[in-house]
């Protein structure tokens, strides 16, 4: 690799280059190159004619290569595209919706409407200013696709672009996933790992095609800017760290989890250093890498100046600091001798430790540097959440991982990821360390919160693919000798006759890595031989069929994993929800379009309409209405007041809607059709999350006498008036239990009680109910014209 | 007068105080070696038993106090009998999430054992025939707990790997 000549590293010819240090840089150059010399053609022999010139050995396996990343990207389009089959091209659950109508507004308004856009019809009477608390990416993503598929005559609408992106990506992580391992290990491994991360199931469960959210860009960055740095770590040049530094920015553009890798290059610099692997290249790529990636992560509003002011990215700056003080103590090493040496570093650490400390302290008493936010304070302390942010521990996403989860996700490279572990601590070098700090950070950050698992998964691909490329680069070669397996070395006239023991494989650079082992195992066995008499037994044809054979069934056996998952775990649209009757037939229940386009039809745009925070984004991307809260939770005081205004009695709560300007409540039901996330099962959380800004709600005082949060016959009395009970249940008994004898059986929780027979509303009047009784729309009554109380209707006799 | 005063006390000072010799070397910086560099094995052991921590679900454990063993109706008899096993995704009892890390685990040693197997030919003056046990026990091991997941997962989700 030609070095970059810039004046960057003239100054670093300053810097002593042991001949240790050279050693380390000769063999830390990517394992595996390819570097076959032009010469060797591959000969087909056509019978009757003889050898015919064709392709050369390179050429074929740059084919190859290309086809089978060509093959994986293919796969992975095609296995996320179940619920576009099944039901139709929409945009699926909560957060994608506002993606949708903020690419919208991008796509219709331009850039500039986007950047400094302040969105009233959300967040009443607060607002929300989209533009500085939005992670863009995704959006001038989609944005630039959809003007590169007109640029080539494609003119798909700008719903089936956001519908298809994450599928598009997913073929992109494959590659930049190739890319990572063929600069960490070899190709061989980077092709499996190419090929795990396409299909593996925890990647699918947040990029199938319909779900438009940040992470279906995120990963793709994530991995990119992975295998940027540790180029740039491989060849030293600044050229490779702008571009990590580029693919931070867009790491940055697209999600919070940002934090994570920069972290996580800081820990592995730190690393490198504890392991005595300092090379110019590290200093080169790291310097590089953290200035501009800072000043670049700066130029999105939303992280601004955060970049230098949050405590999560103090550790970048800590690193960065001890980095450059390494390099100045090395060189004032190079010349200057051993005793003044140790009294000049003494005297560095001491006024550097010092300054540093001046300066944390400082910056924390004046509050210039802010203390860790709660979501990432969780990933530290997974007991903070629950304690103290309710909201942050009630999203399903945030909840602690069980160990089925790993399985699920993964399926058998989860027990294959230690092993790669083992084979990097084995030959450990320069770039394999950051696959290490990268996987255990991500493990134990997966045990917390189980929407980052994501995060894990690729790690988990590239792990396990070394420890199967390394299996079977060590079981194929007797295959190969014996004969069983033609090589491929046979069709290359010019070495037909020069084929030796241990350089017969395909993938030339396994072979390089099995010459050395075998050469190794050889010379030690040959003496163990005369010792012990105990020849390895890698030569044996039978044993390497039955392992290749295992590791064949373990791949048919995810493939199939892999697409069942993606069919039936991960294809939901939670939009409209679907179940197959006896008759084999399936049913669709569209009751949420139905409600939200019974909305958008006999509502104006400028409707308040309170619902729990979940449907909002939905609420305002499909009925075009002004929503109170929504998935953002930014404020929590508002959700507070909307959860206080479900779960008092409806006096109050007519108060408080009429405070709010509210015109429409919404509430979803499923006890007629048993749909379990409904609003009453999750009433515990605008209890909890109330009770948290009015200090005059008492979660006790909505549990029975056991301290059970139920609604039969024990059911309490603040529970029943609530209501969230009176208008889930408004109507139900006379649907489901006509007589008054019946008891009233709810598909979700049991028996109800006896309180939810003819309950009348005095202030709020039902005016839509759907089809399956999963939503329901009630109108907010006006006062009384004269100030007095209303009443409920009387009963027709 | 005040500097007697204070000649007099540092006098005092370092009469009764008499700081003890000691030689604190920090971490020497020849090549930047560490002063403490735990070999592979054990960052390998260390690791693997962490994993084993996360992966058996011990935060969720933490956070969620599930119980060790669920009771549940038996169909036959009607009578309420344990079950270890949650019937439902995303939920694990104590017992489950230690077995099934326990799995991963063993399923993770014995790739590792297949993968040493030819080398303990020469470390450890292994006979070919106990390089093919050793070999044998990595491979039942790792396939075994395999299977064994594949129970545990089955008993979760009765519809895993069918598709209705």
């Amino acid at each position: 690799m030609p070095p970059s000549h810039s004046i960057f590293d003239c100054c670093l010819a300053l810097l002593p280059t042991t001949r240790e240090q050279s050693a380390k840089e000769r063999e830390t150059r990517r394992v595996g190159s390819w570097d076959r010399s032009e010469g060797d053609k591959m000969h087909v022999h056509v019978p009757g004619v003889g050898y015919v010139r064709g392709l050369s050995q390179r050429q074929l396996a740059v084919i190859l290569r290309v086809c089978t990343l060509g093959t994986i990207w293919a796969v992975a389009f095609c296995i996320r595209m179940f619920s576009v089959l099944r039901y139709e091209s929409i945009i699926h659950e909560f957060d994608p919706w506002f993606n949708y109508r903020a690419t919208k507004v991008l796509v219709d308004d331009g850039t500039y409407a986007f950047w400094n856009w302040f969105d009233a019809s959300s967040w009443y009477p607060l607002g929300r200013i989209v533009g500085g608390t939005v992670y863009p990416g995704i959006m001038y993503t989609a944005a630039l696709l959809h003007r590169a598929y007109r640029v080539i005559g494609i003119d798909l609408d700008i719903r089936e672009v956001c519908v298809t992106l994450a599928p598009v990506f997913s073929g992109i992580t494959a590659l930049a996933t190739y890319m990572l391992t063929q600069q960490t290990w070899n190709e061989a491994a980077g092709l499996l790992a190419a090929a795990f991360v396409g299909i593996v199931p925890g990647y699918i469960a947040r990029s199938a095609a319909g779900s438009y959210d940040n992470e279906a860009v995120a990963i793709t960055a994530l991995i990119l800017t992975f295998a940027l740095f540790v180029k740039a770590v491989n060849t030293g040049s600044i050229a490779w760290a702008a571009l990590a530094s580029l693919s931070y920015l867009y790491m940055v553009s697209s999600w919070g989890g940002y934090i994570f890798v920069m972290n996580v290059i800081p820990i592995y610099v730190l690393t490198l250093l504890l392991m005595g692997r300092y090379t110019n290249r590290l200093y080169v790529s790291f310097c590089a890498f953290y200035v501009l990636g800072t000043l670049l992560s700066m130029q999105i509003r939303f992280v601004g100046f955060n970049a230098v002011q949050s405590s999560e990215h103090m550790g970048a700056l800590g690193v960065f600091g001890i980095l450059n003080l390494y390099c100045c103590a090395m060189w004032i090493q190079s010349f200057s001798s051993p005793q003044t040496f140790r009294a000049v570093l003494r005297l560095l650490l001491m006024g550097a430790l010092s300054l540093a400390g001046i300066a944390a302290v400082y910056g924390i008493y004046s509050g210039y540097i802010g203390p860790w936010t709660g979501r990432f304070y969780t990933l530290l302390d997974p007991t903070y959440a629950k304690r103290k942010i309710p909201i942050i521990a009630s999203v399903a996403e945030h909840q602690p991982t069980s160990w089925s989860a790993f399985f699920f996700e993964n399926h058998f490279l989860v027990m294959l990821m230690p092993v790669g572990i083992y084979h990097v601590l084995r030959n450990p070098n320069d770039t394999n360390v950051i696959l290490v700090v990268y996987g255990v950070f991500s493990t134990y950050f997966t045990g917390v919160m189980n929407r980052l698992m994501l995060v894990y998964t690729p790690m988990c691909c590239v792990l396990a693919a070394i420890a199967i490329s390394e299996l079977l680069s060590v079981w194929m070669v007797p295959l190969k000798q014996k004969g069983v397996i033609p090589s491929v070395r046979s069709l290359f006239r010019s070495d037909v006759s020069s084929e030796d023991a241990a350089s017969t494989s395909a993938a030339g650079s396994t072979s390089r890595k099995t010459a050395k082992r075998m050469s190794k195992r050889d010379a030690s066995s040959s003496t163990a031989v005369q010792q012990h008499g105990t020849a390895p037994v890698t030569d044996q044809v039978e044993v390497s069929l039955g392992l290749i054979l295992v590791v064949f069934g373990m791949g048919i056996a995810f493939v199939h994993h892999c697409v069942w998952s993606s069919s039936e775990m991960h294809s939901s649209p939670s939009v409209v929800l679907s179940y197959k009757v006896r008759s084999g037939d399936r049913v669709f229940i569209d009751d949420f379009r139905e409600a939200y386009q019974w909305l958008n039809q006999n509502t104006a745009s400028s409707t308040r309409v309170l619902s729990w925070w979940d449907y909002g984004y939905q609420l305002a991307g499909m009925s075009n209405v002004t929503t109170i809260v929504d998935n953002n939770t930014w404020n929590n005081t508002h959700i507070g007041t909307v959860g206080r205004c479900l779960n008092s009695d409806e006096v109050v709560a007519h108060r408080i809607a009429r405070k709010l300007d509210v015109d429409y409540v919404l509430v979803v039901f499923g006890g007629l059709i048993g749909y379990a996330s409904d609003d009453l099962n999750k009433l515990i959380w605008p209890i909890r999350i109330s009770g948290s800004v009015d200090p005059s709600v008492n979660e006790r005082d909505y549990l029975t006498a056991n301290g059970e949060y139920s609604i039969g016959d024990d059911a309490s009395e603040t529970l029943t008036n609530s209501l969230m009970f009176r208008l889930s249940y408004h109507r139900f008994a006379d649907v489901v239990a006509p007589s008054v004898e019946s008891p009233i059986r709810d598909q979700n929780r049991g028996t109800v009680s006896k309180k939810a027979r003819d309950i009348r509303l005095h202030s709020f009047e039902e005016v839509f109910t759907t089809g399956h009784w999963l939503v329901r729309i009630y109108r907010v009554k006006p006062p009384h014209a004269r100030g007095f109380p209303l009443l409920a209707p009387v009963a027709e006799t | 007068m005040k500097d007697l005063v204070l000649e007099g006390l540092l006098l005092a000072f370092r009469h009764v105080l008499r700081a003890p010799k000691i030689r604190l070397r920090g971490p020497s910086s020849e090549e930047g070696t560490a002063w403490w560099r735990p070999s592979s094995l054990t960052v390998l052991l260390l690791l693997l038993l962490s994993f084993y921590i996360v992966q058996s679900g011990t935060i969720y454990n933490i956070l969620e106090k599930p119980p060790s063993v669920t009771m549940e109706m038996d169909p036959a008899t009607g009578l309420q009998r344990p079950q270890a096993v949650m019937k439902r995704y995303g939920a694990q009892t104590i017992t489950e999430g230690m077995t099934g890390g326990l799995f991963y685990m063993l399923g993770t040693l014995g790739v590792i054992l297949i993968d040493q197997a030819p080398s303990l030919g020469s470390k450890m003056g292994f006979s070919r025939n106990m390089q093919l046990v050793a070999i044998g026990t990595g491979a039942v091991l790792f396939l075994g707990c395999y299977k064994m997941i594949n129970v545990f997962v089955s008993i979760k989700l009765p519809n895993y790997l069918i598709y209705t």
